[in-house]
């Protein structure tokens, strides 16, 4: 059976809201980490579905989940936000500190993408592991995880290289090892 | 493409997946990868949506009015559908509601303050306790040095020769979980090294809960406080545990304990905290 990406693009309506049924919960998640009001949210969640039902086509099973197709989407979107928002003069406040995760088992279950970025985080020294999580989950820039950190710019952004290489290799080795058990 | 290139290549897609580029960079980005076409252009992207969605805990559905909306405009950028499917498709159940209140790093301070006149109330291990049942317990850490001796020796070893040292008892909150017990933290800013003593703390199933240390610093966000490691209360007495700080640290200022999920997280919402040491 096509999955819910493939039938959105094709303009199935019941898939839509298969899709909100599903996703919303994430996308909402990843925004209000992100983003530092409800309205800002809202218009930020807005932006995401539309991104959403503009690409759903280009959605390919054999890369990864759709859990992580929407997640590299969303995240797009509200980075992009993040640097405009960045460009304007501040006239809101923090209406709270970044919301609470940890690893859960339900999460781990669910996408084989969480499973082996947990391992690959793992893995890695505890400096890199701080300052990949404070840039890939947080969402703090390379500057802003040097200031808040006391380490070097530089080293910030060699550790999150090596983090995210260690991640990218540890999926890569995944689907290969998917599409070789297809054949 | 010269080696140099390569690095560029791949600083500047690290960053695109996590800061995002200025047009400059995105224009440098588009010609090295024209020059390098068995790059996977999206590849660091994908790595870091995987670690967000490793540790991103989904606690809600999109409220009911966005959802509409949404939903109601997708229309608009859908082609027209050439025939109607009825799916079945099965939906996750959405992670169980847990809104956790907005986290104020200021109040930990707070109820610090508050709790250190606590201390001269709390009364500190006397000598006339019987001997309490020492439980060793090896406490879960990304990197592993070499096997180190039992902790509570470490911990005797530090005292007995440590500089710099600090010794700060436990106070309590109002958390259930922290009535009972006492003990004390051990830190030794010369050698970075520290212990957790306690007794008392309710015996734990690490697949349901575990505690976690934490560090504020001086020299640190106190938005971030650094985690000291998780561990565990697998039976009713002392526990020492070392600290295991992801980061070194300079200038402490205040040590705590909270009750997180199993594995610990990154960001406390301190709904569970246990135990204060100030310096």
């Amino acid at each position: 059976m096509p999955g819910i990406l493939a039938r959105v693009s094709r303009g199935d309506q019941e898939a839509v809201q298969e899709c909100l049924d599903c996703y919303g919960g994430l996308v909402w998640a990843l925004v209000r980490r992100r983003t530092v009001s409800s309205a800002d949210a809202e218009d930020a969640a807005q932006e995401i579905f539309i991104d959403i039902w503009k690409n759903a086509d280009r959605f390919d099973a054999s890369r990864g989940s759709e859990a992580a197709f929407i997640t590299v989407i969303a995240r797009r979107r509200l980075i992009d936000r993040y640097r405009r928002a960045q460009r304007r003069p501040q006239t809101e406040t923090m209406e709270g500190a970044p919301e609470v995760a940890g690893a859960r088992p339900e999460q781990l279950e669910a996408y084989a993408e969480a499973r082996i970025a947990a391992r690959a985080l793992e893995a890695l020294k505890p400096k890199e592991k701080h300052c990949i999580l404070l840039s890939a989950y947080l969402g703090l820039s390379h500057g802003q995880i040097a200031e808040t950190t006391g380490i070097p710019l530089g080293t910030v952004k060699t550790y999150v290289r090596r983090g995210l290489n260690r991640v990218r290799d540890l999926l890569r080795g995944d689907r290969k090892a998917d599409g070789e058990t297809a054949q | 493409m010269t080696a140099r290139q390569d690095e560029r290549l791949l600083e500047l897609l690290a960053d695109e997946a996590t800061e995002g580029l200025g047009p400059a960079e995105r224009a440098e980005l588009e010609t090295l990868l024209a020059a390098a076409s068995e790059v996977e252009a999206d590849a660091f992207e994908q790595a870091a949506a995987a670690i967000d969605l490793a540790y991103t805990e989904i606690k809600e559905p999109l409220p009911a009015a966005l959802r509409d909306h949404i939903g109601a405009a997708a229309a608009r950028y859908l082609p027209a559908a050439a025939a109607t499917e009825v799916a079945s498709f099965p939906s996750p159940t959405p992670s169980r509601g847990k809104g956790p209140d907005v986290f104020r790093w200021l109040g930990w301070l707070a109820a610090a303050a508050v709790l250190v006149a606590a201390v001269l109330d709390l009364l500190p291990r006397t000598g006339t306790d019987e001997a309490p049942e020492t439980q060793i317990v090896q406490v879960p850490v990304p990197v592993q040095p070499p096997p180190p001796p039992p902790p509570a020796e470490s911990r005797e070893q530090l005292l007995a020769a440590g500089t710099d040292l600090l010794q700060l008892p436990w106070t309590t909150t109002e958390d259930a979980a922290a009535q009972g017990t006492d003990g004390d933290l051990v830190w030794s800013g010369e050698q970075n090294e520290g212990y957790l003593r306690v007794r008392g703390l309710p015996v734990n199933d690490p697949a349901d809960y575990q505690y976690q240390i934490w560090i504020f610093d001086r020299t640190q966000d106190e938005r971030y406080p650094i985690s000291g490691g998780v561990f565990d209360v697998p039976a009713a007495g002392e526990v020492v545990v070392p600290l295991a700080p992801e980061l070194d640290i300079v200038e402490p200022t205040l040590f705590a304990v909270t009750i997180e999920k199993p594995g610990g997280v990154v960001v406390s919402d301190r709904e569970r905290l246990l135990l204060l040491a100030q310096v």
